[in-house]
């Protein structure tokens, strides 16, 4: 049939007659073995595949510890939020053990959650979740607060948890694991590797993340160039927003400086700015601010910034007793 | 707009199915078109040095067609190449040439009034450059009529499956194929759809997933054993192999379901047993351009051995800076050229390539493999003193693995996959040579590869080709 000579149309271009090759068959059976694994990946347990979209498995099992507890409504008597400092150095079984009978605590703090992502991931959302928890503490090193990337660069750290599917998902992204669940497989792999040797797929209760181990020789005897630290206002905002949301929900926040190694503090000319701006931060708005820096824990340090197991019983005795100390009432 | 991103998974299926149903001249328009928009989605700015590079060559190219006047054909050829240059000068090399220019001038306190320019580098300025020249040479030297419809001149400019990352295309080659009527059979579906599958396994499930693990150790190399660094070079030879023969099997599978066929980039390079026969293997389009427009222009091996070393070495090191304005990339070239003169003084070439036994043939391909990794550390360094650190570096701390563990292993598995598709496509001389496998082992192997990309692959729109970036 002659088509008009001014269409544009014609429908000689796909030529598809009879059988399809076996190429294409292969393809399509390729498919459906891939729908399969899908399916069967769906109907795995939640504990699987939960979590897989955090920054880090560690992070995840936190977070959806942490909210396990909001949906039972049970939220702990004492939040702990932070990085890695706070991460390692509180332990809140130690901790609850110090402190009169059935006493709750619980650390959210997260490896590397330095304030920039510690604005979105805590501050604009945890922090804003009911039930809420009596009281939050806040444990920073002063490292988290550094503007110069050339010491040590935090900016990376915080883009990458800022860019996890998590937090996409929180601005309204879609992104595919949403809607393909195989992508799940891998990020929950060390779910995956606990399910088959029979231990609990979540390995962190109470929310320590406990390391052994103890510091290197060398970087004890390396020489130390002190250096100017200089605080980074954007962060420093940060705190001073999570700090008075904190106070406006009556939630009575602590802002503590968590120890560090003699080393750590040679290494700032000005070493005690964070600390004296943090100090007047907390009187301006008439909260605490505990200042463990200049302690002595060096022989209990996993490295200049995190304690060890024993720096970490200590310094969770040493913050129970200070509560108990001050009268502090839940 | 890249292959792997969300929006190309929406704009091809879009391309096709209007494509499909439009008769050959309006098919043109819309892949013109559609092109246009592919290009565009980056950077709107810079569809005008697309449309400027066009308008240029297609009026050149009838001028020296409809011209007998051998004077006036030699200007008309100046004025195509003065204009491609100077686009590709100014974008790609200005900073280079100026900071280096000022930088010899420095000891001697003399300060030229150069203006510091933050200058964006256009996606594929220089595959669309090459190609656009490679046409206006061909109408010069009589060996292709000059393009009379504006359409499909354009269209060869500007065809979006090849734009930006090649093959640079030959007049000769896709011209044709643009002004006669396409057909699109179940053999080209399967032949389209089985090309997109390796490329974007090549890309996703095996390049991207290396990256994580190979771009930090390249980007601070002193902080890592000589262990890292040994398998860093061997993890980036293989991320660009397959970044970049993974971006042109995805592009000649979508121009393959157009009914267009592009041509072969990669004939399996690390199979090489020489030097010469990776050139032939590796990036076949760019080295046959270097080959016909710069090597043979120069002379080629005319002129007796040592003319022959000097073209070699001049080519490769021009071939080294159309990669990019550094001195990191004209040492590759100038290694590379090195490389094929000595092979060419020891008095071999490809033709021995086919007679020899298997261990031979296994001890050079070896010793091949790691002179091309060498280079690789150059290629790769973000500068000149970092490749030097690298290299030190390799010889140092041999006992200590820092890569973590996780990172290897979730780029083994999908090297199997690889291994197992390179295997049989080399073998059988056919990169489609799992089409004659049986049915079970085909379904089996296809689901391989593409759950190695769901659930190993790197999935992240942010994550371009390598080759973009030239």
């Amino acid at each position: 049939m002659n088509e008009p000579l001014l269409s544009i149309f014609s429908f000689k271009t796909l030529a598809v007659r009879g059988r399809p090759p076996r190429a294409c068959v292969a393809i399509g059976c390729a498919l459906l073995l891939l729908l399969l694994m899908e399916g069967i990946v769906r109907v795995l347990p939640h504990s699987i595949t939960a979590g897989w979209d955090y920054w880090s498995p560690s992070s995840a099992e936190k977070f959806l510890n942490y909210f396990d507890r909001l949906v039972e409504n049970s939220p702990p008597e004492l939040l702990v939020v932070g990085d890695s400092a706070a991460a390692y150095g509180f332990d809140p079984k130690v901790f609850d053990a110090e402190m009169p009978e059935g006493f709750d605590s619980f650390n959210l703090a997260t490896l590397g959650n330095f304030p920039l992502s510690f604005d979105a991931s805590i501050r604009q959302w945890v922090l804003t979740l009911s039930p809420q928890p009596k009281r939050v503490m806040l444990i920073f090193a002063r490292g988290a607060f550094n503007l110069q990337d050339h010491v040590r660069p935090y900016r990376p750290t915080e883009q990458a948890i800022l860019d996890a599917p998590i937090m996409r998902r929180r601005q309204g992204e879609v992104i595919p694991a949403d809607v393909v669940h195989l992508l799940r497989v891998w990020p929950a792999r060390e779910r995956w590797i606990n399910l088959l040797r029979g231990r609990p797929t979540r390995s962190i209760e109470a929310g320590l993340h406990a390391r052994t181990g103890s510091l290197r020789p060398d970087r004890l005897t390396s020489k130390v160039t002190p250096r100017k630290l200089i605080l980074d206002p954007r962060r420093f905002e940060v705190l001073e927003k999570t700090l008075q949301d904190l106070k406006s929900m009556e939630l009575d926040p602590i802002l503590v400086h968590a120890p560090v190694h003699s080393r750590e503090r040679k290494k700032w000319s000005n070493e005690g700015v964070y600390t004296q701006q943090a100090r007047e931060l907390c009187q301006t708005l008439g909260l605490r601010f505990w200042d463990y820096s200049t302690e002595d824990y060096d022989s209990m340090m996993l490295d200049q910034v995190h304690l060890d197991c024993d720096g970490h019983q200590r310094f969770s005795q040493t913050l129970a007793e200070r509560f108990r100390s001050e009268n502090m009432s839940f | 707009m890249i292959f792997n991103s969300l929006p190309f998974l929406v704009f091809l299926p879009l391309v096709l199915g209007v494509y499909y149903v439009l008769q050959k001249r309006a098919q043109n328009l819309w892949l013109l078109l559609a092109s246009w928009f592919f290009y565009a989605w980056w950077d709107v700015r810079f569809l005008s040095l697309i449309l400027i590079s066009t308008g240029v060559d297609y009026l050149v190219g009838k001028g020296i067609s409809e011209s007998s006047d051998p004077r006036r054909r030699k200007v008309l050829l100046g004025v195509s190449l003065v204009t491609n240059l100077s686009i590709l000068g100014f974008f790609k090399y200005y900073g280079f040439f100026a900071e280096s220019l000022l930088g010899l001038l420095e000891p001697f306190h003399l300060a030229l009034p150069l203006p510091a320019l933050q200058i964006i580098l256009p996606l594929g300025i220089s595959f669309y450059t090459f190609q656009t020249m490679a046409y206006t040479i061909d109408v010069y030297r009589g060996r292709y009529e000059a393009v009379r419809k504006p359409v499909v001149f354009a269209l060869y400019v500007c065809y979006f499956p090849q734009l930006v990352a090649g093959p640079i295309e030959r007049a000769a080659s896709l011209i044709p194929q643009l002004e006669k009527t396409r057909q699109v059979d179940w053999r080209a579906i399967s032949t389209g759809l089985l090309l997109i599958l390796f490329g974007f396994f090549k890309k996703v499930a095996v390049g991207d997933v290396l990256g994580l693990w190979v771009d930090p150790v390249f980007e601070d190399p002193s902080a890592h054993s000589g262990l890292d660094l040994w398998l860093a070079v061997y993890g980036f030879a293989l991320q660009i192999y397959c970044d970049f023969s993974g971006y042109t099997d995805i592009a000649r599978g979508c121009s393959t379901l157009l009914g267009i066929r592009l041509r072969v980039n990669f004939e399996h390079p690390y199979f090489a047993t020489s030097i010469t026969a990776f050139w032939r293997r590796w990036h076949i389009s760019l080295s046959a351009w270097l080959r016909d427009y710069l090597y043979i222009s120069l002379g080629g091996n005319r002129g007796g051995a040592w003319r022959t070393y000097r073209n070699l070495m001049v080519t490769m090191l021009l071939g080294g800076l159309w990669h990019g304005a550094s001195w990191n990339f004209i040492f590759w070239g100038g290694l590379h050229g090195l490389y094929l003169a000595v092979h060419r003084a020891m008095g071999h070439n490809t033709r021995g390539e086919k007679q020899k036994t298997l261990p031979v043939a296994l001890v050079t391909g070896m010793g091949t493999f790691h002179l091309v990794c060498l280079t690789w550390i150059f290629f790769r360094a973000p500068d000149f003193a970092s490749s030097c650190t690298y290299l030190v570096g390799m010889f140092q701390d041999l006992s200590r693995l820092t890569i973590p563990v996780f990172d290897l292993l979730r780029g083994a598995l999908p090297l199997v996959g690889l291994i197992v598709l390179d295997l049989i496509q080399f073998r059988n001389k056919d990169h489609l040579a799992t089409r004659g496998k049986p049915l079970v082992f085909q379904a089996i192997f296809y689901a391989y590869l593409l759950m190695c990309i769901c659930v190993f692959g790197v999935l992240d729109e942010r994550t371009t080709f390598i080759y973009f970036q030239f």
